[in-house]
């Protein structure tokens, strides 16, 4: 848990995180920065200022993607203020009305897609429930959204003869809830999840989604101490896989980009394996503008694409428009939420999951 | 006259705010001050700029113009005036790469600008520290500078001409697009640097330099501040010209090293150099700088571009760790600037360093030393109004000093609300011709009003963002 005082405090004012935020970008009022974010949530907490629908309109408008975080001198932890401070402000009832039905929906069904519980793994073939020492944490996203990337990566699993297992119930990790400051709730998704790992008893955890990877590693060890549990992303597996000839992809022949998605990329540091499993599939690879710690965001994450969804939207418009510069046939990236963000904005251009070119490879 | 109403019939409903949190975000910027607005406007044209001043004369209420509000000195805040942010006039206007001249729009932003200029391998050579993000038409209104300004020099140098919204609304072109002019009064040169007091910037016509083929950097390491300063001094007056020189005393090199982990000698000062040119001039330049370095405990120069940028980095995070070393103090951009004559460097820097040591403050002494431009910064106890007593009289004893070296009380920072009381000291009788030129030109003094120290001090102009205590 972050000092917020001392991080409202180390922020210098500066506004270099002026040349990064995606909000910012797009709205282009001092309220939609960074910098003025700190400033608001500073005259929450300190009585300046009462909570109400204004706001929130700004509060909730951010990513959490925390490119503020890299550019900041100081590295202030923006985004962990203003996720601290959206939980005052959903205690008191004030959020985004398409948040309100985020949480209903987890609360009833454990998803945020107003899905059924029941169906959540209906269209994933594959999956097993078995003894073994890793667990196969599929998400909601690709769950309900995008099972032919489950489906690919369970593929790949089977052509590596890797041992896998679902929880023997799975259901959201929370990352949503703890980004628009639902706490309570993702606290009780979060152990009911441990829970089930526990069950199994398995050793190492693997997530196709960077968003519920960086929830379990980072959240989850924030609000229940260390799991005693591997944790990685499939790229980071795979990679591995790969690098000792457990499997072996063939060529392809393509142009592609990288988009580095921000939980995977500048939160956990995950940059080189999945330009490793690129390599090793043969493409030919042109960086985007900006890329790793740097790179800039889809504009899906923390909420925002559900209650700011044609900002948000605009916001992959510019990246796409950043690949197009850069003359390749395809985006590939490594969570189901940029992929969804960046389709609904990509016309022409391919947005691929990399799990989805490696299944294809091993074919 | 309903002025709101007015506004949004000039710039549009989507371009004006006035709701309480908007306002809270413009009543900031990287000072320490705070004041509140009335309104916010963003003006996207030339034309919505004067009817802005048309109507702001008409009806007497304060302006002021304002880019990406990366100003350390509280100049681009106003209580209950009206803000115009410039930064949707952000196009390039025209690339005269045969004049080696562009023309931009105020709101452009410098590291933007100098990626595109750099694939016809040129460039706009001031660089603030805050290049990402501030933009032209602040650097001009505060004749900006940073690292490479020693070898290029400031902001000042790189106007050729402006377009500019005058305090009545009326326009004006100064300058030329020829490099050398004397044709008439050089009005750019007045309104480089005037803080937004004199006049809004639609356009500016810029100068370009070529980017130079290869660099070279280097630091020395000395156990002795004075003799770091003497150093500087012979290095400057030696003929060799650094494209950057730094210094950084001993707790600035501590706190590098304790916070960011950075490799860095345990010593008293330490300079960094830089020099640039095409590779049998930096050789050469570096080794004369070596030789003139022979006071020092330890010279390197850096083997290859990785580690050159490791000490350029060292020494821009200077700022944002000293802002961590205590989690319960913060740094105040407060006596934060200051320059000597380069004869007064070793002066300066010990006199500056021994003022903090006599009051006890946790500050440091590093900046751009080769014009003999100084930087300080100072941890503090923000909510103790004891630690802002000893900053306020910190702050005099600071400029006095200086002052008695013959110095400025700002480098590149600007005089803004923080050094207002010190604008007179320095410059005496000449600051009532000051006013008197703001007052010709300024006639009902809308255009950013009391800054600058253009005015006697008004009421309006705090000197703490939040009252001590009330964090």
């Amino acid at each position: 848990m972050i000092d917020i005082d001392g991080e409202i405090l180390t922020c210098m004012m500066c506004g270099y995180c002026r040349a990064v935020c995606p909000i910012f970008d797009q709205i282009g009022w001092e309220s939609a920065n960074s910098r003025g974010k700190v400033l608001v949530s500073a005259a929450l907490r300190y009585g300046k200022m009462k909570p109400n629908a204004d706001i929130a309109e700004r509060l909730f408008a951010c990513t959490t993607c925390e490119h503020c975080k890299e550019i900041c001198p100081p590295s202030v932890e923006v985004a962990e203020i203003i996720q601290l401070t959206r939980r005052d402000l959903v205690k008191k009832g004030i959020m985004k009305p398409a948040h309100k039905v985020i949480i209903k929906s987890l609360n009833d069904n454990y998803n945020p897609l107003q899905e059924s519980h029941a169906k959540r793994f209906a269209n994933i073939e594959g999956l097993v429930r078995q003894k073994s020492k890793t667990a196969y944490f599929v998400g909601c996203m690709d769950s309900y959204r995008s099972p032919s990337l489950a489906n690919a990566l369970i593929t790949v699993l089977k052509k590596a003869e890797v041992s896998f297992s679902l929880l023997p119930e799975e259901r959201c990790c929370g990352s949503v809830l703890l980004r628009i400051g639902e706490v309570d709730l993702a606290r009780r998704l979060a152990e009911f999840n441990i829970k089930q790992a526990r069950k199994l008893g398995v050793e190492r955890v693997v997530f196709a989604c960077p968003g519920c990877y960086r929830t379990w590693k980072k959240d989850y060890t924030e609000l229940f101490g260390s799991l005693d549990l591997e944790l990685l992303h499939y790229t980071e597996l795979f990679d591995e896989l790969i690098q000792k000839a457990v499997i072996q992809p063939e060529k392809i022949n393509r142009h592609v980009t990288y988009f580095d998605p921000c939980h995977l990329g500048r939160h956990l540091g995950v940059f080189d394996e999945p330009r490793s499993i690129l390599s090793a599939l043969g493409v030919r690879l042109t960086e985007m503008p900006k890329t790793r710690s740097d790179a800039h965001c889809c504009g899906a994450g923390g909420g925002f694409r559900a209650a700011y969804k044609d900002q948000s939207l605009a916001i992959a418009q510019k990246r796409v428009e950043e690949a197009r510069s850069i003359g390749v046939d395809a985006i590939v990236t490594t969570c189901p939420f940029c992929v969804h963000n960046l389709s609904d904005v990509a016309g022409d251009m391919e947005v691929l999951e990399l799990a989805e070119l490696l299944a294809h490879s091993l074919k | 006259m309903d002025v709101i109403k007015a506004l949004t019939d000039i710039v549009g409903e989507e371009d004006i705010r006035t709701d309480p949190v908007e306002l809270l975000c413009y009543s900031r910027d990287a000072s320490v001050h705070q004041l509140f607005p009335k309104a916010v406007v963003r003006p996207s044209s030339r034309e919505e700029v004067v009817q802005i001043v048309k109507l702001a004369n008409r009806e007497r209420f304060p302006i002021v113009p304002r880019g990406a509000g990366t100003n350390l000195t509280g100049q681009t805040m106003l209580k209950d005036g009206v803000i115009l942010d410039l930064t949707l006039m952000n196009h390039v206007l025209d690339l005269r790469l045969e004049d080696f001249q562009v023309i931009v729009e105020p709101g452009v932003v410098q590291l933007q600008l100098n990626e595109q200029l750099m694939k016809h391998k040129v460039f706009f050579p001031p660089d603030p520290a805050s290049k990402k993000a501030c933009t032209i038409g602040g650097m001009i209104a505060n004749n900006s500078s940073g690292l490479h300004c020693v070898k290029y020099g400031t902001t000042k140098q790189y106007v050729l001409g402006l377009e500019v919204v005058l305090p009545t609304g009326h326009i004006i072109r100064t300058g030329s697009h020829v490099f050398k002019s004397v044709s008439g009064y050089d009005l750019t040169s007045l309104f480089i640097g005037s803080e937004g007091t004199l006049g809004i910037f639609t356009e500016a016509t810029l100068k370009l330099r070529p980017s130079p083929e290869t660099k070279l950097t280097a630091y020395a390491a000395f156990n002795d501040l004075r003799i770091a300063g003497q150093t500087v001094h012979r290095i400057m007056t030696s003929g060799v010209m650094p494209s950057a020189i730094e210094i950084m005393d001993k707790i600035a090199v501590r706190t590098v090293r304790e916070v960011r982990g950075i490799d860095m000698p345990r010593c008293e000062a330490l300079l960094l150099f830089e020099v640039d040119g095409d590779m049998e001039a930096v050789k050469r330049d570096m080794n004369r700088i070596k030789g003139l370095c022979d006071k020092a405990i330890e010279v390197r120069v850096a083997t290859d571009l990785k580690e050159a940028e490791e000490l350029w980095n060292a020494r821009s995070s200077l700022v944002p760790s000293f802002s961590r070393l205590d989690p319960k103090l913060k740094q105040v951009p407060i006596a934060e600037d200051m320059g000597v004559p380069i004869s007064r460097i070793p002066d300066a820097v010990t006199g500056v360093r021994a003022i903090f040591d006599k009051h006890g403050i946790l500050g440091t002494v590093y900046g751009h030393i080769g014009d003999g431009n100084l930087h300080t910064r100072i941890l503090i106890d923000y909510n103790n109004p004891e630690h802002w007593k000893l900053v306020r009289g910190l702050h005099g004893e600071i400029y006095e000093f200086i002052l008695s070296l013959d110095g400025t009380v700002t480098g590149e920072h600007g005089i803004g609300i923080t050094r207002w009381t010190f604008l007179k000291k320095e410059h005496r009788e000449a600051v009532e011709y000051m006013r008197a030129i703001k007052n010709l030109l300024d006639p009902n003094n809308i255009m950013n009003p009391g800054k600058m120290a253009m005015a006697e001090y008004p009421e309006a102009l705090p000197f703490v963002a939040w009252e001590a205590g009330r964090l």
